[in-house]
């Protein structure tokens, strides 16, 4: 069976072009690539800021899904209360390398964090963030 | 009308805007607050049939960096920081969303802005700070970084 965490879940995912690299479980972390579409440029011509959190997003729920995967409590995706941004350099509208990571998770809150990397593995952008697990839909 | 200087001229002109659904509504000048009018459209969402948690973010940053261009009368605008956020509520696809942008302070080197989604209805659904600095308007072919 495929792996849910390795797919495209929902339409953000389509929408940011996320595609599965890896997860290295001893790290809780996931990595995945995104090229943004054209359509998350700011008159900057680079991603929008705040557009720049749902790849974050994806990759630190996709780290969670992946941690749970196969869990005694079955596999849980974040429903975020909270999120905090740090933006280093401007997000590019090309491929980009996110990383994701479980800091921490019970049944009731989830601690989650993530980066951006460009090409060269400049960071981009980094968050935080403070979940709820929840079941997945059916 | 001041607003119509700027805003449909460029704002328009932004790929992001359209994605967002943005439409921008009034500013007003003695609180520093602009309004904005979003419609979800379903590509921002996930599973759970509202905006995915991070995107929520995209709304909060076009209303509070407007309220910012607009108070320079479209000369600057704000580069993010940081950006802390917190959401109450989902943002459901095909809503129109009532987003509220305030430049808390708007010094020579630093920006405080703060935001809020909520319903027509008034329910709060997000809410957030953004730390930035101004940099010169950017165009088309021009960052405004200098």
């Amino acid at each position: 069976m495929t792996k849910i965490y390795e797919g495209q879940r929902s339409p953000s995912a389509v929408l940011m072009n996320s595609e599965f690299v890896s997860f290295d479980a001893e790290k809780r972390e996931l990595t995945t690539r995104f090229t943004p579409p054209p359509s998350f440029a700011s008159p900057r011509g680079a991603v929008q800021g705040g557009l720049i959190a749902g790849f974050l997003d994806e990759v630190m729920g996709g780290a969670l899904l992946a941690t749970t995967d196969g869990s005694e409590y079955g596999q849980k995706l974040p429903l975020n209360l909270d999120m905090n941004l740090t933006f280093m350099r401007m997000v590019p509208l090309s491929t980009i390398t996110a990383k994701g990571r479980v800091i921490k998770h019970g049944a009731r809150v989830a601690f989650l964090e993530g980066e951006l990397f460009d090409a060269d593995g400049n960071m981009l952008a980094r968050a935080t963030s403070t979940a709820i697990p929840t079941d997945l839909p059916e | 009308m001041s607003d119509e200087q700027y805003y449909p001229a460029d704002g328009a002109d932004s790929p992001h805007s359209s994605l967002l659904g943005s439409e921008f509504v009034g500013f007003d000048e003695e609180t520093a607050t602009a309004t904005m009018r979003f419609t979800v459209r379903k590509q921002m969402t996930t599973w759970r049939g509202g905006v995915q948690g991070g995107l929520v973010a995209g709304y909060l940053d076009d209303v509070m960096g407007y309220a910012y261009v607009a108070m320079r009368g479209g000369e600057q605008a704000p580069l993010n920081l940081e950006i802390s956020m917190q959401l109450l509520g989902l943002l459901p696809e095909g809503a129109t969303i009532i987003g509220k942008g305030r430049v808390v302070r708007g010094g020579r080197r630093v920006i405080f802005l703060e935001g809020e989604l909520q319903t027509e209805e008034g329910q709060v659904l997000a809410r957030a700070t953004s730390t930035a600095i101004p940099t010169m308007r950017p165009t088309p072919t021009e960052t405004g970084m200098g």
